[in-house]
């Protein structure tokens, strides 16, 4: 059983070339992995599950300003998404998400050069 | 080595990884039989050296996995699947190496922006 | 390799294998930043910061809110203020009015019936039992219009001066100690002073939950100045903290002897202002000013820093560092204080010893150098503190204990001479101790949740709960409050409306209406008005809109300190919000008061640098204030401190932010901070239940086993309206302020 399973995933690897664009094409929304029954902080959880996320988040200016995972992550329900839409930006930082739709942004999001999490401001 | 970090899409292996000794960076998909996402998200917590950043609440995940060589990795992987059941496949969705010779990877004015971070509080 | 390098591959593989599992979907907000929607000025609606705000309106629905880059606040909001729209559209809107049948269930009622018996109780009220058995209970959430217009229909029309709100139970201990220490309410400064203080001493306040866009001000400060130093003094450590160099960690009510303390520094070690004491200052004690510069350095004489720390647990080297700091010649200091300090039994006197360090020091009235009360309502400043929406007061720094003060007001409002009562009206906790004691029989209860808010709130929920009161709530959604009231009204909510808030910094700027409000909701101003007419007032209320109000309001406000004449309806439409006093049309309004050249209300001839015109002599009080310890300490069979705060993603109540699928889950549900130490002593483990009691009261809470209280000390904060802290806080108030120590009491602890 082992082995024929290692050797599916061995084929998956192979099939993946084949499959093309098959999981990244998939237009499922993301879903959060877990409930959040308990109303509990999201950090509660992150800053163990996922340490350099939050260690990146807790250091740059929006951790220092507790601009939290829900602000650019939404909810863990249908508006949670991974990777933020911009549009979640205008709220403090209208004129660039707006400046996103000049010509020479074309095909950049604001995390082609704001690492995620971290963000680094330009020239830092 | 994929250059699009929007829509990098599954990959294979590379066959040949840099020279030994050369620490490397990997993003993941981990695909799992449908529904089992989060239990072994759970599951993969303790894996030395790879750190999950997300998944569909249903049967992929997302993570980056870090290891001291291309070899490590692999094996590492190969161990992985092994062990668990329900672990389908592990994806490459893009591949890094620590010593910096590898510029070409690193795209949109990203690289600078790297090189300039070292703001630390 | 570099640490940066290894971020960078780390946050590229990331985003890669992220980008790798499905593409996301939009929201409503994020529809609306792809274009085709209209963008109007307005306030947000939380906090006393008022930060602009633009609201994105298509379709008839609002869908976005992003900052005001025009405003103070410079484009940013904090995670609650993007959020906002969510706060109209939740499916439990009150959309009809309810009444409370026989059998005691709200049901259905039209807006005819609901009027009708409100009136009929409350004018059946004022007959059978006089003026004063029927009360007014309003909100720093509610527009200046809408105060103006409660003060005015209670006051001259139902004749009582039972006019009370919430800002009693948050700024109450501000007022009163800006109006002994510098002869008039609010502060002096403004935002700007942030970005030349050198030194700040944020003491009772988790500025970074509960002031965001205030903190980001201070911490770009700090990043952009390294030689910038942040003293923040608080029993618990916060995200605040973050931000310190020095934290001073106390037990908690001793705050007083510690600010004494500093002083006695400041003093010992030469970090005083001589020429500015002389000039500028007298000296008082309990009610009298009655006192010299060397009573007061006698006074201090009792309060070493090595005496001091035995009684703070703050260790001597940090009190005289903190006031080496606060002192340093050359260098400005801001202090900013919000509920620890007011939140107290003697709550005044916390705030009057902190404006002491500036007086003494000189470090007040330039850029940088101010005493600054952060408030928690966008309108408690300028609807309720200003428009006299407190009992003892009339609108803009008048008293309804004085007859020339009812005098003047009587002639602006066209009333008989001796028409506006002079009996005092009940404080915020007397008149829910009057409903549940039967003085009070009717209560109109606007845009707040006391049913939840007030401490010791078992007690008050019974009053209010009783038959033998009348109750009316107007409230957008159901709350602790609707749920023991007689008749519910639907109210619009903020957006839905138009009105002026005025927040910590003077800033008067107006809220426009974008939307309409859902089913049969209306504006409080036109349900105020309603009642107004059908009572019989009709004629001392001519208004149709809030806007026909506004020019009686800039009357009402002529020729006081306010002084907000030029803030014409016209400008307020056009401009970012003015900072009063501005006393003419076209003024520019006045960054700093009080400061000769600055403040348009100093005269020009006037010999000295500042003139605190609210006392007749233009001289500021240094109050000679003894420590006192909190209405209640821990004792053998109570044996820990509880204090109480907030978290940045809820707001008050919760009513707003738990309509907000983000906030929802996020840190709604209040748990008990446990330090490590207690919860082993108790044997409590993270996520266990623990029951919290009082003398007053008990409830089970889940505990997060953190440090972030000393041992001994335990932490609730006051948003979850399923676990309430106030069924265990106490209901002492200060006897000045009459504001409730919401901040201290005693509990003991069982692992349930």
């Amino acid at each position: 059983m082992k082995l024929n399973r290692l050797g599916f995933g061995m084929l998956l690897l192979v099939a993946a070339l084949a499959l093309g664009t098959a999981l990244a094409g998939s237009q499922e929304p993301a879903k959060h992995r877990f409930k959040m029954g308990k109303k509990k902080d999201c950090i509660a959880c992150h800053e163990k599950r996922t340490p350099k996320v939050f260690k990146e988040w807790f250091a740059c200016d929006h951790g220092l300003f507790n601009v939290k995972c829900a602000v650019c992550h939404g909810s863990v329900g249908d508006d949670f998404t991974l990777e933020p839409v911009i549009a979640r930006c205008t709220g403090c930082h209208a004129d660039q998400v707006a400046s996103m739709e000049l010509p020479t942004m074309k095909g950049k999001t604001c995390f082609t050069c704001h690492a995620a999490h971290a963000l680094s401001p330009h020239g830092m | 080595m994929n250059n699009d970090s929007k829509n990098p899409g599954p990959q294979q292996w590379p066959g040949a990884f840099p020279e030994e000794g050369v620490a490397i960076v990997a993003g993941v998909v981990i695909e799992t039989i449908p529904g089992e996402a989060p239990r072994v998200g759970a599951r993969l917590a303790s894996v030395e050296g790879l750190e999950l950043v997300g998944g569909d609440g249903d049967r992929r995940l997302a993570g980056v996995w870090s290891a001291s060589s291309g070899k490590r990795l692999l094996k590492s992987v190969e161990t992985l699947l092994q062990q668990d059941e329900q672990l389908l496949g592990i994806f490459p969705t893009f591949i890094g190496r620590e010593d910096e010779a590898d510029a070409g990877e690193v795209g949109n004015g990203a690289r600078e922006l790297a090189e300039g971070d070292t703001r630390q509080r | 390799m570099s640490v940066s390098r290894r971020n960078f591959l780390f946050t590229t593989a990331a985003a890669s294998a992220l980008a790798a599992l499905g593409k996301p979907t939009l929201t409503l907000a994020e529809e609306a930043a792809k274009g085709g929607t209209k963008w109007t000025k307005g306030v947000c609606r939380y906090c006393g910061t008022g930060c602009g705000v633009y609201k994105g309106t298509r379709d008839g629905k609002l869908v976005m809110v992003k900052g005001d880059k025009h405003n103070h606040n410079a484009g940013f909001l904090c995670l609650k203020g993007f959020l906002l729209p969510q706060i109209l559209y939740d499916e439990s809107r009150l959309t009809k009015p309810q009444i409370r049948n026989k059998k005691g269930v709200l049901e259905d009622a039209s807006w005819d019936e609901a009027l009708k018996l409100i009136v009929s109780k409350f004018k059946g009220s004022v007959k059978e039992h006089g003026a004063d058995s029927v009360a007014f209970y309003g909100s720093g959430q509610a527009y200046t219009e809408e105060t103006f217009l409660s003060n005015k229909l209670f006051r001259a029309g139902f004749r009582t001066n039972n006019v009370e709100g919430n800002p009693r139970l948050c700024m109450a201990s501000a007022v009163g100690g800006y109006v002994t220490s510098f002869g008039k309410d609010e502060p002096m400064g403004n935002y700007e002073d942030i970005d030349h203080a050198d030194v700040f001493l944020l003491a009772g306040s988790n500025t970074a939950e509960a002031h965001p866009i205030l903190f980001q001000r201070i911490a770009r400060r700090k990043q952009a100045n390294d030689k910038v130093k942040v003293i923040v003094v608080d029993p618990r450590r916060t995200p605040t903290s973050r931000l310190a160099d020095l934290h001073l960690q106390f037990k908690p009510g001793t705050d007083l002897a510690l600010f004494n303390s500093m002083a006695h520094v400041l003093i010992k070690e030469g970090l005083i202002d001589t020429k500015f004491i002389k000039e500028n200052l007298n000296f008082g004690k309990v009610k009298k000013v009655d006192q010299t510069w060397e009573s007061y350095v006698a006074f201090l004489e009792d309060y070493s820093p090595e005496k001091v720390s035995k009684i703070t647990d703050c260790p001597a080297e940090q009190i005289v560092e903190a006031a080496r700091l606060f002192g340093a010649k050359g260098r400005a200091s801001m202090s900013m204080w919000c509920m620890g300090l007011n939140q107290r039994s003697r709550g005044v006197w916390a705030n009057n010893l902190c404006h002491n360090l500036h007086l003494i020091t000189g470090k007040i009235g330039t850029p940088g150098n101010t005493p600054f009360s952060l408030t928690g309502q966008p309108n408690a400043c300028g609807g309720v503190r200003d428009g006299g929406g407190l009992s003892h007061l009339l609108p803009y720094g008048r008293l309804a204990g004085k007859a020339p003060h009812r005098a003047i007001i009587e002639k602006l409002w066209d009333l008989e001479p001796g028409h506006l009562p002079s009996a005092p009206g009940k404080n915020a906790i007397d008149m829910f101790r009057g409903l549940d004691e039967g003085s009070i029989k009717c209560i109109y209860i606007m845009c707040t949740n006391p049913g939840q808010s007030l401490p010791n709130v078992t007690r008050y929920r019974n009053g209010m709960k009783s038959k033998d009161t009348f109750v009316v709530v107007a409230d957008i959604y159901p709350t602790r409050t609707t749920e023991l009231a007689d008749v519910v009204l639907p109210a619009a909510a903020w957006s839905e409306k138009e009105g002026v808030f005025g927040c910590s910094e003077r800033r008067y700027q107006l809220d426009e209406k974008v939307v309409e409000a859902p089913g049969e909701a209306r504006a409080d101003f036109q349900i105020l008005l309603e009642i107004g007419k059908r009572a019989g007032f009709g004629a001392m209320l001519p208004y149709k809109t809030p806007a026909d109000a506004w020019d009686e309001i800039r009357k009402l406000g002529k020729d006081t300190p306010y002084a907000f004449w030029g803030i014409t309806r016209e400008r307020l439409h056009k401009d970012h919000g003015v900072i009063w006093p501005c006393p003419e049309e076209g003024h520019p309004g006045t960054p700093r008061r009080y400061v000769k050249g600055v403040d348009p209300l100093v005269p020009a001839d006037w010999p000295r640098r500042m003139k605190f015109y609210g006392r007749s002599d233009g001289k500021a009080i240094v109050w000679l204030r003894p420590m006192a310890p909190p209405a209640e300490v821990p004792d053998k069979e109570y044996p820990y401190y509880l204090t109480t705060g907030r978290v940045i993603e809820q707001w008050h109540t919760g009513t707003m932010t738990q309509k907000c699928k983000e906030l929802k889950t996020a840190n709604a549900e209040t748990m008990l901070e446990l330090h490590p130490d207690d919860a082993a002593a108790l044997q409590v483990k993270a996520g266990n239940g623990v029951r919290v009691s009082s003398r007053r009261g008990s409830f089970v809470f889940r505990a997060n086993v953190t440090d972030t209280c000393p041992a001994g000390t335990v932490f609730l904060n006051m948003h979850d309206p399923e676990r309430m802290c106030n069924l265990v806080t106490i209901d002492a108030y200060d006897p000045g302020s009459k504001q409730p120590e919401f901040k201290i009491c005693a509990v003991k602890l069982e692992k349930a």
